[in-house]
């Protein structure tokens, strides 16, 4: 009976084990806690969810947006998010505040729309998480709050 | 006179190289596509980053059916069967070929599933020597997957590639069953990523029935 080589085969299998591109794995995670406005306005905030670190060695590098939403007024919000497990690490929570309403966070002209951060873990992340913020600090953007 | 050019003279005088034997050369079959009928050629082609081994058999009607393998750097592998087809055959000779088969290619940008080619090949032999140029488009389709931490696939998306593939080069006959080529390879892979071209230095031998 002829044996067919193993090294033979590898080819094969390979053809045969189908199509199979880049795999992203990824950690679900539920997200819900309170959001404050330091002097008290309302009106729609923009919540941001970031990795605290992405990358490796000299290329490492902190806040890799992961997720971003809207709440319409601070309070009680909920969000889902996937962190990119290979990417980087840890969770962080970046909001601000869009009081002119134009989608923009401290265009040119304007300098009381206020953020806040809340960092939830810098390194491995619970799939469900609460996490109250406060928004507190006149346009000041995600990496800079980063401690 | 140089020991060079006294072999290429001594080579040159001795072959009437315009005769219909030697118009299905291996080196002109390979690089200009379409094999003789009853011709059986292969050819090894080494270069940075490209290998590539082709064996092929002409039939009638100048339908050559082609097996390949080809690969970047031995981290990109394209095994393809086929089949060609020689549309002009005179002094200027012009192939269509299509080839099926698959692409793989490992990390960083992992990519495996099947791939299409459509491919022409062309040139003049002239003398002993095969000026030939190729051009290709290449379509290759797989499926990147997004996976949760125990496994489970979350969502699944088509991705496809599209490459150009492309070299130029000359080809020179050494005897009736073996010749060789230099060339260089202008491949675009995964438009519209550059690509860095590349240089190959090609053997090729026939053999079956000579007509």
């Amino acid at each position: 009976m002829m044996r067919i080589p193993l090294q033979a085969m590898v080819p094969l299998l390979l053809l045969l084990a189908g199509c199979k591109g880049i795999v992203t794995i990824v950690q679900p995670i539920d997200i819900s806690g309170t959001l404050a406005s330091g002097d008290g306005h309302d009106g729609p905030v923009c919540l941001e969810a970031y990795q605290a670190w992405s990358g490796e060695g000299d290329l490492r590098y902190p806040m890799h947006r992961v997720g971003r939403t809207w709440v319409d007024t601070p309070g009680d919000y909920t969000m889902s998010v996937e962190l990119p497990v290979e990417d980087g690490e840890g969770l962080v929570l970046f909001a601000w505040q869009d009081r002119d309403g134009d989608g923009w966070h401290c265009a040119p002209g304007v300098d009381d729309e206020l953020s806040g951060v809340t960092v939830v873990s810098e390194s491995e992340v619970p799939d469900v998480v609460e996490a109250d913020l406060v928004m507190d600090s006149a346009c000041a953007g995600a990496t800079r709050l980063f401690p | 006179m140089t020991p060079v050019v006294l072999l290429m003279t001594s080579l040159a005088g001795a072959t009437d190289w315009s005769t219909p034997v030697k118009q299905g050369h291996p080196t002109r079959a390979l690089l200009l596509g379409g094999s003789g009928e009853g011709h059986w050629n292969a050819g090894l082609s080494v270069g940075s980053p490209w290998v590539t081994a082709t064996t092929q058999v002409g039939l009638r009607g100048g339908w050559t059916p082609i097996v390949e393998v080809q690969s970047a750097s031995f981290a990109r592998w394209q095994p393809a069967v086929g089949v060609g087809k020689r549309w002009i055959d005179r002094s200027w000779r012009l192939t269509g070929e299509s080839v099926l088969g698959w692409t793989l290619q490992g990390e960083p940008v992992p990519f495996r599933g099947p791939a299409a080619e459509l491919r022409m090949k062309g040139g003049r032999a002239v003398g002993r020597f095969v000026p030939y140029a190729h051009v290709g488009l290449r379509s290759s389709r797989t499926i990147d997957h997004t996976e949760d931490t125990s496994g489970e696939v979350l969502r699944s998306s088509i991705r496809w590639e599209t490459s150009f593939s492309g070299a130029v080069g000359t080809g020179l006959a050494l005897g009736d069953r073996i010749g060789v080529d230099v060339g260089a390879d202008l491949p675009w892979i995964d438009v519209p990523n550059p690509s860095l071209p590349g240089l190959h230095v090609g053997v090729h031998g026939g053999w079956g029935r000579t007509q």
